[in-house]
């Protein structure tokens, strides 16, 4: 009997200060989350608590059919990839394209954090408009005849229609068609002298880019082990002077820092 | 309890808060940065004659040139430079060099010594401190052995400035007859020498691995007994071996038909070479020493130009298997084993060269009715085009570092006139310099190990 009480004062006990943990907690997760998207700052940076790090890389697919026609150094004097807005050239339509990125927001927001979310909604809202797709479709045939030519060259470089490689299951968003586009204006001024190429070392650099696309900080967020080649990678983002502005829907992610350059991955 | 909850529940929830979804974005593989290397003009201690001013002045003007053909790595100043501040970094502090290389020359007794000192401006310190006695009739391999003593220090590997390289040519023609004799000079295309004097048409020299000796094949004229028995002269390829120590050349093979396409095995011991005395050419390996032969390929279709790797365990050669001539890869230790398909376009590849390392494959394709160069991964990967526009180019070779590729380019001038020259360029296509000329047409050149 008296063992019995005592279990019913435990449970009691232990719904309340269950529900008072709860209730604590839910305002904490608020609050945290306010603060965190107010002030941009990031409380939970070390690396162990980061749950979600998608590695994106735009990929190139090369189909020989011919002997090269360009030579490195032809190659390498050319201009740098096409935007990656445009690196949809294989896509067939681009309104199936629509719709299958309209899925994919759907099944990535189940594991995405809030502020994801609410970026992935306010997107879905304002949904690829005509003008979107005019554009695109300019883009397109514009895109379309420039590879006929190249096709008809013998030499061709698609933008990845991925058969190969892990971008398959990359969706193409606003946010990583952006991010993607910024190794472009940081490779030209990435260089090492040549003990360091050897090593075989890698950093991480975490960039926060304002609106006008000026970038505001940038920290390592992994070191190499080697402080010359850090200050190098950082020296090559200084030498950017500003990167393309960012759209509204992705500004928040992007002043946050949600991007990392790898250098070289 | 309460509180032991409690903490677990906060324990939990950060997780969750630090779900910041972050995107990571490859920049790629960093471009080698050029570094400013400046020489500054010698100094001179004590008495010392206009001559061996001169000598010394050559010396720099060596190095110089020999630094330029690195120019993937340096960025070098191309007159010595004067010297105005106190020669160590401290004084260049200002300047965009990242090394300076400083040069005084005293003379004691008949003796020139030379001084040489390199700093690295930028990291302050001082790379490299030694006094050497100046060879004065040799000053020209002086001067390589001790740019390459810079080059190593700064980037921890040997250069290529003591390396020569063997050729052929037809400055020793006679009107209707085209005779070839095999040469040797400098990598930079100094101090050219002739080796053979056999007053025929010798083809594909080889050199062994540790550059004692060359193998060659020669075209010569020989009597057979035809099936009706009539004796006739037919033309055979034979293979050769020249030392050149003793200067002394020795028969290797002459089967009837091709023995030639010769390369040495890693270890100098054996050869790999093409036979075709059973009708149709096939790859072979055979001991110097003993003769003994065993068959490396066996298809129905032709065989030839053998490469190997320098592990030893990787082969490329030249087959008609697939109906046109393609590159294949084999390993050589058995017959016929894991025999791959490297090239599947071009309409005629010829001459595939391995990199030192045995990565890469270079070599060179019928494209608009003229050679050029191409390179391709061992495994068949990444194929790039090297030469465009550059006349007609062929016989590509891996200099020993692999930092370079030498070749021939044929310009045709007229319809009876071409010439043909020795070009060297780096592992990404660009030319370096032009390294013969008027030297009659120069084939297959062979950068030594």
């Amino acid at each position: 009997m008296i063992e019995q009480t005592n279990t019913f004062y435990q449970e009691d006990n232990l719904k309340k200060s269950m529900a008072l943990a709860i209730g604590i907690h839910i305002f904490i997760i608020i609050l945290a989350y306010f603060f965190q998207t107010l002030l941009g700052i990031d409380w939970f940076q070390n690396k162990s608590s980061i749950k979600e790090i998608e590695i994106i890389q735009s990929s190139v697919r090369v189909d020989v059919v011919a002997m090269p026609k360009f030579t490195v150094q032809e190659l390498k004097k050319m201009d740098i990839a096409p935007p990656a807005q445009d690196e949809k050239t294989e896509e067939a339509k681009p309104s199936v394209d629509n719709s299958k990125s309209d899925i994919e927001f759907k099944k990535k927001s189940k594991k995405v954090n809030l502020s994801n979310l609410l970026s992935n909604l306010s997107k879905k809202k304002t949904a690829k408009g005509k003008k979107n797709k005019d554009q695109s479709n300019k883009n397109l045939t514009k895109y379309r005849n420039q590879l006929q030519k190249v096709i008809l060259e013998g030499n061709k470089v698609s933008a990845g229609t991925s058969l190969v490689g892990d971008s398959l299951a990359q969706e193409k968003t606003e946010f990583n068609s952006y991010v993607a586009s910024l190794p472009n204006f940081v490779r030209p001024h990435w260089k090492l002298p040549s003990y360091l190429m050897e090593k075989d070392l890698k950093c991480r650099i975490r960039v926060f880019i304002g609106a006008n696309g000026k970038i505001l900080r940038s920290q390592i967020h992994e070191s190499s082990g080697v402080n010359e080649f850090d200050q190098k990678a950082l020296a090559s983002l200084k030498q950017v002077s500003s990167f393309p502005s960012p759209k509204r829907e992705i500004l928040a992610r992007v002043t946050a820092g949600d991007v990392i350059l790898g250098f070289p991955l | 309890m309460k509180l032991y909850i409690s903490i677990l529940c906060l324990i939990f929830s950060f997780p969750v808060l630090a779900q910041t979804s972050l995107t990571i974005v490859a920049v790629g593989d960093a471009e080698q940065q050029e570094e400013k290397i400046a020489f500054i003009e010698p100094k001179f201690e004590g008495t010392i004659n206009s001559a061996e001013r001169k000598v010394v002045s050559d010396i720099i003007k060596i190095y110089i040139s020999d630094f330029q053909f690195y120019k993937h790595l340096f960025d070098v100043i191309p007159q010595p430079i004067t010297r105005t501040i106190a020669a160590d970094y401290s004084g260049w502090k200002s300047s965009s060099y990242r090394y300076v290389v400083d040069t005084v020359i005293n003379k004691d007794k008949a003796t020139l010594n030379l001084e040489l000192k390199v700093f690295d401006v930028q990291a302050k310190s001082e790379l490299l401190s030694d006094k050497s006695t100046v060879n004065l009739r040799n000053a020209r391999t002086f001067a390589h052995t001790s740019a390459n003593r810079i080059y190593r220090r700064i980037t921890g590997k040997d250069s290529i400035f003591l390396s020569k390289i063997v050729f052929t040519s037809d400055r020793t023609s006679k009107r209707r007859e085209t005779k070839k004799e095999i040469y040797i000079m400098d990598f930079d295309g100094e101090r050219k020498q002739r080796l053979t004097y056999s007053n025929s048409m010798i083809i594909s020299p080889s050199l062994s691995p540790n550059n004692d000796k060359i193998l060659y094949s020669i075209i010569e004229s020989k009597w057979r007994k035809s099936s009706q028995g009539k004796i006739h002269k037919v033309k055979n390829i034979n293979l050769y071996l020249y030392d050149l120590q003793s200067k002394q050349k020795k028969l290797i093979s002459e089967l009837d038909g091709i023995n030639s396409g010769a390369i040495f095995t890693q270890d100098g011991q054996s050869i790999y070479l093409t036979l075709s005395n059973l009708k149709n050419a096939d790859i072979y390996k055979m001991h110097l020493a003993s003769g003994r032969k065993t068959r490396v390929t066996r298809h129905f279709a032709d065989d030839v130009d053998p490469h190997i790797n320098a592990a030893g365990d990787l082969m490329t050669f030249l087959s008609g298997r697939s109906g046109k001539a393609m590159i294949y890869t084999m390993d050589p230790r058995s017959v016929e084993k894991d025999v791959k398909r490297i090239s599947y376009v071009g309409r005629f590849n010829a001459a595939p060269r391995f990199s030192p390392d045995g990565k890469e494959i270079v070599f060179s394709s019928w494209v608009d009715n003229r050679f050029d160069l191409y390179k391709i991964d061992s495994n068949g990967n990444n194929l790039v085009r090297l030469t465009k526009n550059f006349g007609s180019n062929e016989e590509p070779w891996f200099s020993p570092d692999g930092q370079f590729i030498v070749f021939t380019s044929q310009r045709v001038l007229s319809r009876k006139k071409a010439v043909q020259n020795i070009y060297i360029m780096n592992r990404e296509g660009e030319i370096i310099r032009k390294i013969t000329s008027k030297y009659g047409k120069c084939y297959t050149p062979r950068w030594s190990n």
